[in-house]
């Protein structure tokens, strides 16, 4: 254990070297939350309920995407796809230790940086969501909603970490990336709350995997979901986290004997 | 002694996709793909004694790091059996891997952004190495390779020559037992390069460390390696000691002598192949039985100051042998 408590540390040192870049990528992320809300805005203008929602809770959804989306935004296979394909891997490989464990542990340290520096914009975000809407974070939802998101960093892994190996095979799997990235962004919740999709679109989407990492948590955190519908979210969230785990594991394994470790 | 590295018709087979040039091949390739099977290592069979130092050469994709990482576990064999210290490397078992290390010149273990010491303190972990033997093999190394100053700055602010010296570091601090060094000193200049390589042969001599050597530097091959095992389109063409490889395949020696006056190249034709002249020294080859006879009469018809008799260079035989060797199955 004590080896990847070392990556663990090391992770969150290299992350501190790059502290501006985190900032920069908040910066972005910000002005896609601020858009978002300006056409929300002009949305509003002429109606004051869509789909169950007013203006102010509609706010409060898109205040709370960017706080989940740190715990459970996960590019792993931004980066190691590549590192396939160049045979950069390959020094991982041969060293004695659980290549899985160790990219959850460096990425877990690298979201830890994120939310140390994001804190303060988040804590000021809802403040002003109080202050000016009268609606805040409860405690205990706020528990729930974290555990949760805790629970779906690691399906989020498992599902990106299953599209990396793909690199095992093809020649290039920044499409399959940016595809997931598409579907996160249209019916994972990160643009608009699902339960406004029409209602067989809906009844689809409540099957798959996509929700959990930005509807569910944010539902739970804004306390629309009753215990009983957590905790069928929660088994649901688990049974999928089960299947990725393993078909990421036979990827890899099923992967290696494809390698061939180019470069050098 | 003890067998550390056993293989038996070792074989790797690629399968690569093949287009042809330029824009309408690439279109072509959309719809209808061809591929072809190359063999890059053919049934290779060699084994390895505790503490050897073996040269493995060849030209370029003769299926020398195919080999290397196949006995590191990186590769699949697509038929035939190897084993290392016991194990199937392809198993990657804990146990195997934490007795190996395999040293890339062009790959890079390092992490770029933090100090060289803070990747030799993960490897100290990663491999379980208790804080006694770190501490003293890391001292022993970093003072046999001159970065102990060097060790605690940024990895990307090192010159070529330190991050090599680091990367070895970073290797050893588990006291591999069997070390895959591939191409470690390319890119050095040719003082770093010594050091590395005497930096080798004390690493062997100590730890008793087996070591498989490729390079295509031949000083790298003649200072460490004792034996050499050369690798010629995935088929081995010859196993044994260097001097072995110089009697069998270069039936020459080469003549050097150093002239009081200058003297034509048309003239010396009649010892011996001349191979270089400058007017005052000249390089020539004469066959082996023809020396004693040849370096008489260069004594004799020439104004010779000095002369010297010796081998071929490894590197002349190497190349020659490439260019004629007749390459057996």
């Amino acid at each position: 254990m004590k080896k990847y408590w070392v990556f663990f540390k090391s992770e969150l040192q290299r992350s501190f070297e790059y502290r501006g870049m985190l900032a920069t990528w908040f910066l972005v992320e910000l002005m896609g939350l601020v858009t978002v809300i300006f056409v929300w805005l002009a949305v509003y203008r002429d109606n004051l309920n869509v789909g169950g929602y007013d203006f102010k809770q509609m706010i409060f959804y898109y205040v709370l995407v960017p706080i989940v989306g740190v715990f459970t935004n996960v590019y792993i296979s931004e980066s190691l796809p590549k590192k396939i394909k160049d045979g950069v891997i390959s020094a991982e490989l041969i060293k004695p230790y659980n290549l899985k464990v160790k990219i959850l542990v460096g990425n877990i340290a690298w979201r830890m940086v994120k939310l140390f520096i994001y804190m303060p914009i988040f804590v000021a975000m809802l403040a002003v969501v109080g202050y000016f809407f009268g609606i805040s974070l409860s405690f205990g939802n706020a528990m729930i909603g974290f555990l949760v998101c805790f629970l779906v960093y690691f399906l989020h892994a498992f599902m990106d970490l299953s599209i990396s190996y793909m690199a095992f095979w093809m020649d290039d799997v920044w499409a399959l990336s940016h595809l997931k990235f598409i579907v996160l962004f249209m019916f994972g919740g990160m643009s608009f709350p699902l339960d406004l999709l029409p209602e067989n679109l809906w009844k689809i989407f409540n099957f798959l995997p996509f929700k959990f990492i930005y509807f569910v948590p944010v539902s739970v955190l804004r306390g629309r979901l009753s215990s009983f519908e957590i905790g069928f979210q929660v088994v649901q969230l688990l049974a999928w986290i089960g299947f990725f785990h393993f078909l990421s594991e036979i990827l890899f394994k099923l992967g290696l004997k494809k390698y061939e470790a180019y470069g050098n | 002694m003890k067998k550390v590295i056993e293989l038996k018709k070792l074989s790797k087979n690629f399968r690569i996709h093949k287009r042809e040039q330029g824009l309408i091949g690439s279109v072509k390739a959309l719809f209808k793909r061809e591929y072809k099977t190359i063999e890059a290592v053919k049934k290779v069979s060699f084994d390895i004694e505790e503490g050897e130092l073996v040269g493995f050469i060849g030209p370029n994709g003769a299926g020398k790091t195919t080999t290397l990482k196949m006995l590191s576990g990186l590769l699949y064999p697509s038929s035939g059996n190897c084993q290392v210290l016991g194990f199937r490397p392809v198993e990657r078992k804990y146990e195997f891997l934490k007795q190996i290390s395999l040293v890339m010149g062009q790959k890079n273990q390092l992490w770029w952004d933090l100090p060289a010491i803070e990747t030799f303190v993960l490897n100290k972990e990663i491999y379980e190495v208790s804080d006694e033997d770190y501490k003293e093999i890391l001292n022993e190394l970093a003072e046999m390779l001159d970065v102990k100053e060097v060790m605690h700055q940024q990895v990307r602010k090192m010159s070529l020559g330190q991050r090599m010296k680091c990367e070895l570091i970073a290797s050893l601090i588990h006291k591999p037992k069997v070390l895959f060094l591939d191409e470690p000193t390319i890119g050095l200049d040719v003082v770093m390069q010594k050091k590395v390589r005497e930096f080798i042969l004390e690493y062997n001599r100590k730890y008793k460390a087996t070591v498989i050597l490729t390079s295509h530097y031949m000083d790298d091959v003649k200072e460490i390696c004792k034996r050499i095992i050369i690798i010629d389109k995935g088929v081995i063409v010859f196993d044994g000691s260097i001097e072995k490889l110089i009697k069998k395949y270069a039936n020459y020696k080469v003549l050097i002598p150093i002239f009081n006056g200058k003297v034509d190249s048309e003239r010396l034709t009649k010892i011996g192949e001349v191979i270089e002249n400058n007017g005052i020294r000249a390089v020539i080859k004469v066959g082996r039985k023809e020396v004693p006879k040849k370096a008489s009469e260069l004594l004799h018809e020439f104004d010779v100051d000095d002369l010297d008799i010796n081998e071929p260079r490894l590197e002349d035989v190497v190349r020659e042998m490439f260019g004629k060797v007749t390459i057996r199955e």
